[in-house]
């Protein structure tokens, strides 16, 4: 470790992280770098946990009396205990073919939602609570459901690296049958480059709002698609049977700048009408912002069910 | 339009056009190949197909730019057709200036006329220094002022002096005359031809049915043909057509009714003129301020309703005061033209109008009733006596003389001689009375008892070649008195015996023309005795008839001698042979006998524009100076005529006064008045749009007067290079390139 920066968010560049291979250990290494620094984890296991004294009313449950309170204060005083529930968190994750693109990063986008995916699944089960997948591309292609065990971590680690991001992109599509898979409310974190319709997308959302999942839509953007950086003349080569464009790119950029921030700005207000967390992450940005987005809405989720005293 | 280049083999870098095509070729072919997910974004169609459009308008400005800057440099030209290697050759124009007298019409402040000239020197000057240059000015006639000159400031005098005419002209005599004068250099010109395109000017007319139009399309086929519009409405205009006494023989304390014809085109419906006539303004003006007689002055106001049908003949009474040659002018005012708003006239009025009455009978000392003579009747009828505090009523003063006194006379100063029943002429009287007719005497013949047909015949006919208008015959009839009584006798014979006069009804003698309104149709029955009359000889007609019996038998009749007329009237002058002394149609006939015969003695003073003034001279064959109303002096050459001298002068092209500088003796009249013919009176314009449609048709050029004529001018004569102007261009397409490809975000750091 002696080589290694002391600056921990190098741990993040996807530049380093690219150069490791197999996801076991990006996701390790990820996590390393989460862990780096902490010395109180919040997460102390599934026990019951005291939270607060309150004085006594009749009918209350004389177990939960405070016998050593009584005995110096001389007064009733019942003991409050926070109530721990499991996390279900489910990735779904984009694999068609636009997802393979590299243009700007180290990472494709599908490396990096991978790489994302893992870590953060490492993370979670490393607390005991439960990890899903489900990778879709025009249909859902991969379906695991969430588990607590590293012995799923491996699986579902093994599952990212083996699959090869290929079809069309159907976000809307796939969310209804991943609703179909929750059987308990969870948290679902969609990964995606959402070059896609926005209103079967709007639907899927609809139906996981309906069954009372919380969402985190997480938009991936290679640096090239957001800055179109091109210039002289070119032929713009799409996927997934986008077409083929004979142009000066620099002609151009204007436009799309401007379709693209519309586009945007169409997701970002569906997701902002559902009160789901939407956020934009760039291939080439470290992963812990990623990571940091996703912890907060593990902490702010599992703080929520935690309000719910015995 | 730019017709030549000064480098025309630089037109071959027009290729350079193609660059910009080339470099987006070159481009094109280097391009990269991006795959790119986001594809949808790019492919909105609408916002392609702008990014296409603008690549199109930057590529076809960068295009056009080398093009520009390649024909600034090959320095185009812009050269007049006639135009011949790098010097502007000379040509030559043809002006023609339309000057007659409805170019006088105002146009706002100034007249149609100036409007021309301005027109004029504005075409002078546009031309280049060398070029050739022919005036014509049109007035009654095409004339041409300058021919082939290239001395512009003697064409510019001549404009400035051109004044507008009073004769009304046709502009098809002008087209010819510019074509001729071209048509004599073999070599291509221009006609510019100014006018107020007025209809009489520009239309054909019966008498000449040459269209100016087809004649203008002619010379444009070989010359560059303009019309120049001064502009100006079918402006009201009211103008003079007659100006003339109604009683031709005056005299001094005679009143004199004086009739003015008047036509208004256009007259709007509030619309005033007023009328003025001017008696002896001249002699105003010369007589001292004390002694001043200015003229006299009536004034009539006329008004739309005064003017039915847009004429109107107004009469004007006038009495001389003085005997003398007077000039009377009347004038017009309220309109839109003055020049045809007057008319002269000049009257000679003498105190009497002497007739001289040869009567047998005549006795001055006798204290008899002098109606027992031959001439008594025939002299009251000639002078009548005027009743205290009425106008005089006729201009005659009449002397009465035996036939042997009359060769002591002098006979010129008579207006009339009248032969009342003189019988046993002598050779010396018929010769001396002969002189006289043949000088221009006028002769009436009365005959009686005292009248042989034969010796008539003999004497005064001789068989046609002598005065008298027939060959009489032996009287027939009776006395009045026996007359008389013998058809209250027999009633059923009256009418055989007495007969009236008749005057023939449809085409009466100009003699007789007014007597026959003036007096009771049909005549009483008056005339019992007459002496008929053959008018036809073995020599051919002797006379006219002039007057009818009731019998249709001629009873008198006339003829010219000389320079004079002579009258017969084949019953007496008295009541020797009839009543018709006693009625009131006696007094009529004499009188108008008298004025036919006198005629018009200031006919040969009162002229037409283009009549020629002709007057005998007295005394000298010496070069006389003659006076024009425009100030301008002629010298007229007496040229002999008979036993006389005569001048003519046929110049009369302006209305007003013209003056002999000489005196009385040499010559009886020595002034002549000169009216215009108010051909022009209509204003009316041509059509504008469809007179120019034609022109055009016709390959004719016409300009408005809001046309910038010299700039115009200038513009087809002279050579202008426009190298500057493409190489702005350049500068200017390339300013819009930069916006453009700025505009449309093309313009990269």
């Amino acid at each position: 470790m002696a080589d290694q920066p002391s600056d921990s968010r190098h741990y993040f560049d996807p530049a380093v992280i690219s150069q490791l291979k197999g996801l076991t250990v990006r996701a390790r290494r990820v996590v390393e770098g989460v862990m780096l620094g902490m010395h109180k984890s919040p997460y102390r296991g599934i026990s019951a946990e005291f939270a607060q004294h309150r004085s006594y009313v009749p009918g209350d449950d004389l177990r939960h009396l405070d016998w050593k309170v009584y005995a110096k204060s001389d007064r009733f005083y019942v003991k409050q205990f926070r109530q721990e529930t499991s996390l279900a968190c489910h990735f779904v994750v984009d694999a068609s073919e636009s997802m393979n693109y590299a243009g700007g990063g180290a990472l494709s986008k599908f490396d990096y939602a991978a790489t994302l995916a893992a870590s953060f699944a490492h993370l979670v089960i490393s607390q005991q609570d439960a990890v899903g997948l489900t990778l879709f591309a025009e249909n859902v292609r991969t379906n695991l459901s969430a588990k607590s065990t590293f012995g799923h971590l491996s699986n579902m680690i093994a599952t990212l690296e083996n699959v090869t991001a290929t079809g069309l992109t159907n976000v809307g599509g796939s969310l209804g049958p991943v609703a179909g898979y929750l059987k308990r409310r969870s948290l679902v974190v969609i990964v995606s480059d959402f070059l896609d319709d926005t209103e079967p997308f709007s639907f899927g959302l609809n139906r996981l709002r309906y069954d009372g999942h919380d969402v985190i839509v997480l938009h991936l953007a290679d640096p090239h698609e957001q800055s179109f950086p091109f210039s002289g003349p070119s032929i713009l080569e799409g996927h997934e049977k986008s077409g083929r464009l004979v142009c000066d790119p620099r002609d151009l950029r204007e436009i799309y700048l401007e379709e693209r921030k519309a586009h945007l700005e169409e997701i970002q207000t569906l997701c902002r009408g559902l009160h789901y967390d939407y956020q934009e992450i760039s291939t080439a940005e470290p992963l812990d912002v990623a990571l940091a987005t996703l912890l907060h809405a593990r902490e702010v989720l599992t703080g929520q069910r935690r309000t719910a005293f015995a | 339009m730019i017709n030549e280049v000064l480098n025309p083999w630089m037109l071959v870098a027009l290729i350079a056009m193609a660059l910009p095509l080339i470099i987006e070729w070159l481009f094109r072919r280097r391009r990269q190949r991006i795959p790119f997910p986001a594809m949808r974004y790019l492919m909105n169609p609408k916002k392609r197909r702008r990014i296409k459009l603008q690549d199109l308008i930057l590529l076809l400005v960068r295009t056009v730019v080398p093009g520009v800057l390649v024909i600034a440099l090959a320095r185009p030209l812009l050269r007049p057709e006639a135009g011949r290697g790098t010097e502007q050759a000379p040509r030559h124009v043809v002006i023609v200036l339309d000057g007659t007298y409805s170019m006088g019409q105002s146009i706002g402040q100034t007249t149609a006329i100036d409007v021309g000239k301005s027109m004029a020197q504005d075409v002078v000057r546009g031309l280049p220094k060398e070029t050739a240059v022919s005036l014509i000015y049109l007035g009654n006639r095409p004339d041409v002022l300058k021919e082939r000159t290239t001395d512009r400031d003697s064409v510019h005098d001549a404009i400035g002096r051109i004044k507008v005419s009073d004769m009304a002209g046709r502009m098809a005599d002008a087209v010819a005359e510019a074509d001729k004068i071209l048509a004599n250099q073999g070599e291509m010109g221009e006609v510019y031809l100014i006018s107020d395109l007025q209809r009489s000017t520009w239309s054909a007319t019966p008498e000449d049915q040459r269209d100016p139009k087809a004649l203008l399309a002619q010379l444009a086929q070989r010359h560059g043909t303009f019309v120049l519009d001064t502009g100006g409405a079918s402006v009201f205009n009211a103008y003079l057509t007659r100006f003339e006494p109604k009683e031709r023989v005056s005299a001094v304390g005679m009143e004199n009714r004086y009739e003015i014809d008047i036509e208004a085109k256009n007259m709007p419906a509030n619309g005033k003129l007023w009328l003025t006539l001017y008696a002896d303004e001249d002699k105003a003006a010369t007589t001292s301020a004390s002694e001043r007689k200015p003229g006299k002055l009536i004034t009539r106001e006329l008004t739309v309703a005064d003017l039915p049908g847009g004429r109107a003949t107004v009469v004007i009474p006038h009495t001389f005061v003085e005997p003398g040659e007077h000039l009377l002018r009347v004038e017009l005012e309220g309109d839109g033209l003055p020049t045809d708003n007057q008319r002269y006239y000049l009257a000679n009025v003498p105190a009497n109008v002497e007739v001289l009455i040869v009567d047998p009978k005549h006795d001055a000392a006798a204290t008899a009733d002098p109606l027992i003579s031959n001439s008594g009747h025939l002299r009251n009828a000639i002078a009548p006596r005027t009743p205290p505090g009425f106008d005089r009523l006729s201009p005659f003063a009449v002397n009465v003389r035996r036939p042997d006194e009359v060769l002591q006379l002098n006979l010129e100063r008579f207006a009339v001689v009248v032969l009342a029943n003189v019988g046993n002429l002598n050779d010396a009287l018929v010769s001396r009375v002969e002189q006289y007719v043949g000088d221009g005497g006028n002769l009436l013949i009365f005959v009686g008892d005292a009248v042989t047909p034969y010796e008539y015949n003999t004497k005064l006919l001789k068989a046609g070649k002598g005065l008298l208008p027939c060959e009489l015959e032996s009287a027939v009839g009776l006395t009045p008195n026996d007359a008389l009584s013998k058809s209250k006798a027999t009633p059923s014979k009256a009418a055989e015996l007495m007969h009236g006069l008749v005057f023939a009804a449809s085409d009466p003698h100009p003699a007789v023309a007014n007597v026959r309104q003036m007096t009771r149709q049909p005549a009483p029955p008056s005339i019992s005795r007459w002496m008929p009359f053959k008018l036809n000889g073995k020599t051919g007609e002797f006379g006219r008839p002039v007057a009818y019996l009731s019998n249709k038998q001629p009873l008198a009749c006339e003829r010219t001698f000389g320079q004079g007329k002579v009258m017969l009237v084949g019953t007496s002058a008295d009541a020797g042979w009839n009543y018709l002394v006693y009625t009131t149609e006696y007094l009529v006939l004499v009188q108008e006998l008298l004025h036919w015969l006198i005629g018009e003695p200031d006919r040969g003073i009162n002229l037409q524009i283009g009549q020629s003034f002709q007057q005998p001279v007295l005394l000298s064959s010496q070069y006389l100076l003659l006076r024009r109303p425009d100030y301008t002096k002629v010298r007229l050459a007496p040229a002999p005529q008979g036993n006389l001298w005569r001048v003519t002068y046929d110049q009369t092209d302006r209305q007003g006064i013209y003056e002999v500088d000489t005196s009385a003796e040499v010559m009886t009249r020595r002034r002549f008045a000169v009216n215009m013919a108010a051909t022009e009176g209509d204003l009316t314009r041509v059509e504008p749009e469809a007179f120019r449609r034609e022109l055009d048709q016709a390959g004719v050029h016409s300009w408005g007067p809001d046309k910038a004529i010299r700039r115009a001018v200038e513009s087809r004569h002279s050579i202008k290079e426009y190298a500057w102007l493409f190489l702005w261009g350049v500068l200017g397409l390339l300013a819009i390139e930069t916006l453009l490809a700025t505009r449309f975000g093309r313009r990269r750091g």
